[in-house]
């Protein structure tokens, strides 16, 4: 088992990190509440972080993230190197259907969005590349609960929070939505994340059926709806070529 | 009391914790091995440490067995901190310390398709020039903050551009000047750091401009300072270093590093 201790020591600093990513700059004292520990735990935190140069403490005492998380973030997303074909694929899939396109992975019962491409009419904002959709909602969530692993431990955490008057947030009705998601090969998002958006996201899949992410594409919910059948293909088409790319870099690697 | 231990130990994980990922930053992906040297501690430990930073999503496993990269943690926290970062913001101190140390007017532009909009002025003391109020556009190829944005655009997008303007024939307010003559002002402004209109769009008014860059180095907006074309001419060698520090400034404050590649070249 590993130490108690160090673990706690970074628990509390990854929930300075994201208290201070939600909240921007924040003073020792507030984050010793937020974090729940006594504030000479605190400043110890804040100093740990500092001194690695993931935080910085201003003039007026107050703590914020370093910029430099802008280039870690950078150097994470081309650490993944089976995506690094994804730009193209994107912008394809964009000028096929003009709709914002975007792909995702599964972390931790989230869809984490790792790359996008804005569509030509509107830009759909509620996914962009650091941003997540929960796995009860929204085309690239619904895909992962359907083609992943663990979706009945998910399951047991119903209900969820409704988003819109659309949103699954019952186990029964998810459960439902997974077998029609899983026939269909498909997630058809109709308002469920955000009123009057739809999407459509397929799994990409490794070719022994590991679920490695999921491309989709968001727009207008007319737009969808109109046009379904042949956004299906174009994202059919980015969803082969992805998980082509993604296999073959794995392999290399 | 223990409170002691607990320091040290605090400290001891953060600074390796710190360690393994400036390593992963850098190199993309390690093995256990590797992160053990780089950290300088044994094999077993190192492991214990990764798995501690597996669990809280700090690094994840890389494209093969025994291999780590930094978790998507990190992409989500810099995806937060971007969203926060806001140009009008860091600029406005800038804008300020220009208008103040030259007593002519500040402007910061954004590019919007081929022109550059106004989105924020400090009004100078002894001219009012009456162009590029806030939300005024010019065309990219006049003015000295729409030169400044187009000469440090990437140099496809440039290149795109500069056919779209030599295809458009229609008589305009701001005539296109011609390809070869465009081409110069942009290659002069690259060189020098900086662009300069003198009596392009107002008679009588002069304007400098220098480029602001974001943490990819990518073209984020232009700085540019307006004024009585004889007074500025005369004093321009100072309004230069002026202009040149607010942009490093506002630059920096985007997470543009000092040295860093600048995506235009």
């Amino acid at each position: 088992m590993p130490p108690r201790k160090p673990i706690r020591v970074l628990a509390n600093s990854t929930d300075i990190i994201q208290a201070l990513s939600e909240r921007g700059s924040l003073s020792p004292a507030e984050l010793a509440e937020i974090v729940g520990v006594p504030r000479p735990t605190a400043y110890r935190l804040i100093s740990g972080l500092n001194s690695v140069g993931l935080t910085e403490t201003g003039a007026d005492s107050r703590v914020s993230l370093n910029l430099r998380w802008l280039h870690l973030a950078d150097s994470a997303l081309a650490a993944m190197t089976e995506w690094n074909a994804s730009r193209e694929i994107l912008d394809d899939l964009v000028e096929a259907t003009e709709q914002t396109a975007f792909l995702s992975v599964p972390r931790e019962n989230e869809a984490v969005c790792i790359d996008w491409a804005p569509g030509r009419g509107i830009g759909v904002l509620i996914l962009k590349p650091g941003r997540t959709l929960p796995y009860y909602a929204g085309a690239a969530g619904r895909t992962m609960l359907a083609f992943g692993q663990e979706s009945e431990a998910y399951l047991a955490k119903a209900p969820f929070a409704r988003l819109t008057p659309s949103t699954l947030v019952t186990a029964d009705e998810l459960r439902v939505d997974i077998g029609r998601t899983r026939v269909l090969g498909y997630a058809f998002s109709d308002e469920d994340a955000t009123v009057g958006i739809g999407a459509l996201g397929m799994p990409i899949r490794s070719s022994a059926g590991q679920l490695l992410g999921c491309v989709s594409i968001g727009g207008l919910a007319g737009d969808m709806h109109a046009h379904r059948d042949d956004f299906l293909a174009a994202l059919g088409d980015a969803a082969r070529r992805l998980a082509e790319h993604a296999t073959t870099q794995g392999r290399r690697a | 009391m223990s409170e002691e231990v607990d320091i040290d130990d605090g400290r001891d994980i953060m600074s390796k914790a710190g360690a393994v990922v400036a390593a992963l930053e850098t190199a993309g992906e390690l093995t256990a091995a590797q992160l053990a040297e780089l950290v300088d501690e044994p094999v077993s430990s190192t492991y214990r440490l990764l798995q501690n930073l597996a669990t809280i999503g700090w690094i994840e496993p890389g494209s093969s067995r025994g291999r780590f990269r930094l978790g998507v943690f990190f992409i989500r926290v810099g995806a937060q901190l971007e969203d926060s970062i806001d140009v009008r913001r860091a600029a406005l101190p800038e804008l300020r310390k220009l208008r103040g140390e030259t007593g002519w007017t500040s402007f910061l532009c954004y590019r919007r398709g081929r022109r550059g909009v106004c989105v924020e002025r400090i009004d100078g003391s002894n001219v009012r020039s009456l162009a590029m109020q806030i939300g005024d556009s010019l065309p990219l190829y006049a003015g000295a903050a729409p030169q400044a944005l187009f000469a440090f655009l990437p140099q496809a997008e440039q290149h795109a551009l500069l056919d779209s303007f030599q295809a458009d024939r229609e008589p305009r307010r701001f005539p296109v000047p011609s390809r070869d003559l465009l081409e110069r002002t942009l290659e002069k402004t690259r060189d020098h750091g900086y662009a300069r209109s003198v009596e392009d769009v107002t008679l009588g008014i002069a304007a400098f401009a220098t480029p602001v860059f974001n943490h990819r180095g990518e073209l984020a907006a232009a700085i540019s300072v307006s004024g009585l074309a004889n007074s500025l001419l005369a004093d321009e060698p100072r309004i230069v270093r002026l202009l040149r520090e607010a942009a490093a400034t506002t630059s920096a404050r985007l997470g543009f590093l000092e040295g860093a590649a600048v995506a235009a070249s």
